[in-house]
């Protein structure tokens, strides 16, 4: 039958397509695996070397490219920064957007689903739209703070700000979708026990929302620990930026120097600690990362 | 276009740029104290740690404290520097001194960044019988100077020019090409003999349009870009046509490396360095941002790029980089006082020996390198600052019309005449 | 289900109905302080910025300090009248569509494959890890690969290809160049969510659908798809957000010697060159940036909508 026939070559072809993908694949992950060497080559490279001749190894191993970047280019105060500015700010996302998606989620009235409704609005509103009062309202904020308040202000805590409202939008979504899913009878059985309504959330509730709290907060880190521009515009202070920043500058730096394997060796020192995390947790974070999202 | 130049003037000012808010141990509105010893001096600098000018004025700074007992506190903030300084100064933050260069002077003034420096280059250097105003040459006083006056104490100067491999043309320094279609033989005979003679990365579009500038200036002089900048008719002038096309057929020439125009900065000028190719039209600094790439062989010098027109002599550009006072400074007679000691000829000498660069005082000698092109700047009558300072005045005219057009020029895909056209039309599309 | 929060009112099956009412109003006393602090946050420095940044869209202004005037939609009629708006434009929607295009088919490659593929797990790792990477660090590292003496040209050279030796970086490949290095930092992520939407699915669908002869193309077709098919607007959505405000991998790239050339500038990088009035100095078109801003909300608007109609109406249960 050529029903049968055509079903049969279908299915061949389907096979032979899935054996191509599953190469391509795998040829993306070696793909992957070649730039870290060939960044982690480069960073032990002479400047002439990389240029000249890209795909060899090294002609001298030239391991003070590590101590040039380390001592010219500031990025261990840049990554305490990072550590120091991420922390904080997705402490504070998480502190304000639980308790709201709860809020939202379980125990708001008629309100809740407007209140939703703008909350997501939120998230269609690149922060490009606001980026001209950001800047204004972090100037006028530190002159404010300078004059009136506390004499002295760091343009972290601004940034830190900017961020924490940034992410709330998306945290405050996703939550309010976990904590929706949750089944009430829980709720229910604690409140006959006599828990007080705050009790609930905090000792029940949000043990039980994990899942969707370590998605958000993982997607935050991840999202946060990557962002360059809004340190670029509020913090002119090199000491004071952060580690993407710190590389860019570093980049910049180099045309007076043409340091390049120092660059490269710069760029291993960002990365090497990141894919390190990565091997160590890397499930997790893939895991903890989605497990909480679509519910 | 006229207008949108004042007004950029006038509002640089306060512009709030990647704004500053910050309190970084101001200088100026700290409170004063009677004792300069009690308060240092806040200084931003632009270098990164670890540059040769970093440790000589930190070394500066060393003699300078142990001699007065003045503190300096330097902060070495990088390029983002000059991106803060106006607002940093604007909200009374700003430091006392700070690095700054000739490209920055209109934008810092109308911020109120500069003051009056009549009297610091007045000031007497320590051990010296003269003044920092009488240390320095007439063409660099000119170009570092305004309507208002000097700027600021520069402590290097500059240029432009057509670096070449004195190994292989060592009468160059002597007996130069006479015009630029005399290089154009020269290098085309290179070219022939199956060596592309002329590195550029044309991925950097102010380095692509150093070759329209500097011929502009050879057959229109300086101020011709400003006038391209500000009045579409210009763009008919027949100077300006001139030097347009003696650029087209040397594009048409091909001598530039293959894949000019896509190249990752900075493959070009280190190819150039390794010996690879003879010529590289750009600025002084380029000997020390490749010295460590140098081969052996290559022995780098600069000279002037040969005029179009034998008999006209084109006028130098000059650039400068030094230190600007916060006019708002509290301790005026400290920072006068510093700047004096740190003009001392020991001191600037080394921004040739350690940083490879032209020093900004006449008696202190150049890197060998460049001796011609700091013979041409003492020498000079006629100087022009790098693009006329266009870059500054007319920022949005120069990088949405001028070096978008100017790279396709020099990448090939358009020639003289519709360059021209385009110009002119877009010019008048933006003055509107 | 996440995407239809918005729309819907308050999960009935949320409300605690038994409790009785003295309970009830316990709970619903609790509901502005948990609320309240996010709340008001998001308004006094979000919503209210956004506010501020249309309103400061018909104006012209660069600072404090400087006069500032109203001119009505003259921004927007500015930017609508430069090459260099409509260039970055169309850059930014269509780097925003062929990169989702992209990552919508190797999302697609990915599930149809990886699913029963060995080592499924150690692949996703693998691909997920440029995303994780800075952005700064991927466009640098990406951009010395494309140089014309690179490793693209030089691979392409010893495997005898030399005909497909490009000027990679030039102005006509430039973007495209970029676009790549967005899909292979970006790739990942999707891959990674749209996997996790299959992991979701119950293994004994598949076991049916494999008793009843369907090929692995087949079961993608009637089983994956009709129940990833939220993920997959999610993912679109995240991708629409994301892909608009492309900044940092071409800062990168480009390098920092100069302005990004007019071939790869982005709606996100034209309005920071406008911001900080340029790298060479100049003066800030405050108005214009913040013109720029609104046009990018409207796009990611606009986007996300699209991305909403891959959405099935009708939700699919298996649970």
């Amino acid at each position: 039958m050529t029903g049968s026939a055509r079903l049969r070559t279908a299915e061949a072809f389907g096979a032979s397509a899935i054996l191509l993908i599953r190469a391509g694949l795998w040829l993306w992950v070696l793909f992957n695996v070649a730039m870290v060497l060939w960044v982690m080559l480069n960073s032990v490279k002479t400047s002439r070397s990389i240029f000249a001749d890209p795909v060899g190894m090294p002609d001298t191993w030239m391991w003070e490219n590590f101590a040039t970047a380390w001592s010219t280019s500031g990025l261990g105060a840049a990554t305490l920064n990072s550590v120091i500015l991420v922390t904080v700010s997705v402490a504070l996302i998480m502190g304000l957007s639980i308790p709201a998606a709860y809020a939202v989620a379980r125990l708001g009235g008629r309100s809740s689903g407007p209140v939703a409704t703008f909350f997501a609005i939120g998230m269609s509103i690149p922060f490009q739209a606001f980026a001209v009062p950001m800047v204004l309202i972090s100037v006028g904020l530190s002159r404010f703070m300078i004059d009136w308040v506390t004499g002295a202000w760091d343009p972290r805590i601004t940034v830190a700000l900017f961020y924490v409202v940034l992410s709330l939008p998306f945290s405050v979504f996703v939550l309010i979708g976990y904590f929706r899913s949750l089944p009430s009878e829980l709720e229910e059985a604690s409140a006959l026990d006599g828990a007080t309504p705050f009790r609930t959330f905090w000792q029940i509730m949000v043990p039980l929302a994990k899942p969707g709290i370590t998605t958000v907060a993982v997607l935050n880190v991840l999202s946060l620990w990557n962002e360059t521009v809004i340190v670029l515009m509020l913090v002119p202070n090199q000491r004071m930026q952060t580690l993407n920043v710190a590389l860019l500058n570093f980049y910049s730096n180099m045309q007076y120097t043409s340091n390049w394997g120092g660059l490269f060796a710069g760029v291993v020192i960002v990365v090497l600690p990141m894919i390190a995390i990565y091997l160590w947790f890397g499930r997790r974070i893939v895991n903890g990362m989605t497990q909480g999202i679509g519910k | 276009m006229r207008n949108s130049i004042r007004v950029a003037a006038v509002v640089s000012a306060l512009l709030v740029l990647s704004a500053c808010g910050t309190k970084i141990q101001g200088g100026a509105s700290s409170d004063v104290s009677s004792d300069p010893k009690a308060k240092p001096l806040v200084y931003w600098g632009k270098w990164a740690k670890g540059t040769p000018q970093a440790t000589l004025f930190e070394n500066v700074i060393a003699d300078f404290t142990k001699e007065t007992g003045v503190k300096v506190d330097v902060q070495w903030l990088g390029k983002a520097e000059e991106e803060q300084i106006k607002n940093a100064i604007a909200t009374g933050e700003g430091p006392d001194f700070f690095d700054t260069a000739i490209d920055h002077t209109a934008e810092f003034r109308a911020a109120g960044a500069l003051g009056d420096m009549s009297a610091v280059f007045k000031a007497k250097i320590p051990g010296e019988n003269a003044t920092i105003e009488e240390v320095l040459p007439k063409s660099v006083l000119q170009a570092i100077s305004d309507d208002k006056g000097y700027g600021f104490v520069p402590h290097s100067v500059f240029s432009v020019g057509l670096w070449y491999d004195a190994a292989r043309y060592p009468d160059f320094a002597t007996t130069p090409p006479k015009t630029f279609r005399d290089f154009l033989t020269v290098a085309g005979k290179e070219k022939d003999a199956g060596r592309r003679p002329i590195a550029l990365d044309g991925t950097v579009n102010s380095y692509n349009a150093f070759w329209l500038y500097q011929l502009l200036l050879s057959t229109a002089g300086p101020g011709a870009l400003r006038q391209l900048a500000e009045d579409p008719a210009a763009w008919d002038r027949p100077d300006v046509k001139r030097a347009v096309t003696e650029l087209e057929s040397f594009v048409k020439a091909g001598l530039f490396q293959p894949d000019y125009m896509a190249t990752k900065f900075p493959d070009a000028q280190n190819a150039w360095a390794a010996g690879d190719h003879t010529f590289n039209l750009n600025g002084t600094w380029l000997g020390s941002e490749t010295a460590s790439i140098r081969a052996q062989a290559v022995q780098a010098r600069i000279i002037s790029l040969p005029p179009v027109d034998a008999s006209k002599s084109s006028a130098v550009t000059i650039g400068a980089l030094g230190w600007g006072v916060n006019p708002k400074s509290k301790s005026q007679q400290a920072v006068s006082d510093f700047l004096a000691f740190a003009m001392q000829k020991k001191y600037i000498d080394r921004i040739a020996t350690d940083a490879d660069n032209i020093p900004s005082r006449s008696d202190s000698p150049a890197p060998e390198a460049l001796t011609s092109i700091q013979e041409s700047i003492r020498t000079a009558t006629a100087v022009s600052l790098d693009f006329d300072g266009v870059a500054t005045v007319a920022p949005k005219w120069f990088n949405d019309v001028f070096l978008p057009l100017d790279d396709k020029l020099i990448g090939g895909s358009i020639g003289a005449g519709k360059f021209l056209a385009e110009g002119k039309a877009q010019t008048a599309e933006l003055g509107e | 289900m996440v995407a239809d929060i918005g729309a819907r009112p308050a999960a009935r099956r949320g409300r605690v109905k038994a409790a009785g009412g003295a309970l009830h109003g316990e709970r619903r006393r609790l509901y502005l302080p948990l609320l309240l602090p996010a709340l008001i946050a998001y308004l006094l420095f979000f919503v209210a910025p956004s506010i501020f940044g249309v309103v400061l869209s018909f104006a012209e202004w660069s600072g404090l300090g400087t006069e500032f005037s109203w001119v009505g939609i003259a921004n927007y009629a500015e930017l609508l009248s430069s090459r260099i708006f409509l260039s970055s434009f169309l850059n930014t929607v269509l780097l925003t569509l062929i990169v989702g295009v992209a990552l919508f088919l190797i999302a697609v490659a990915a599930m149809v494959a990886l699913r029963t593929a060995r080592a499924g797990a150690f692949i996703r790792s693998a691909v997920f890890l440029p995303f994780m990477i800075s952005p700064i660090a991927v466009g640098l590292a990406v951009s010395f690969l494309f140089n014309p003496k690179g490793m693209v040209n030089s691979v392409l050279g010893l495997a005898g290809l030399d005909a497909l030796r490009q000027p990679w970086l030039g102005p006509e490949l430039i973007f495209r160049v970029i676009m790549v290095g967005v899909v292979w930092s970006a790739a990942g992520f999707y891959v990674v969510l749209v996997m996790s939407a299959v992991d979701g699915i119950p293994p004994s669908l598949y076991e049916v659908a494999r008793i009843e002869g369907a090929s692995l193309i087949q079961q993608f077709r009637y089983v994956t798809l009709p129940l990833t098919r939220d993920m997959i607007a999610i993912a679109a959505a995240l991708w629409a957000i994301a892909g608009i405000k492309t900044f940092e991998i071409i800062i990168a790239f480009v390098g920092t010697a100069g302005t990004p050339p007019l071939e790869a500038r982005t709606l996100a990088v034209e309005q920071y060159l406008r911001v900080t009035g340029g790298r060479v100095g100049g003066m800030a078109q405050l108005g214009e940036a913040a013109a720029i801003g609104v046009v990018m909300t409207a796009i990611t608007v606009a986007l996300i909508v699209l991305s909403r109609r891959i959405q099935r109406r009708d939700r699919l249960e298996w649970s």
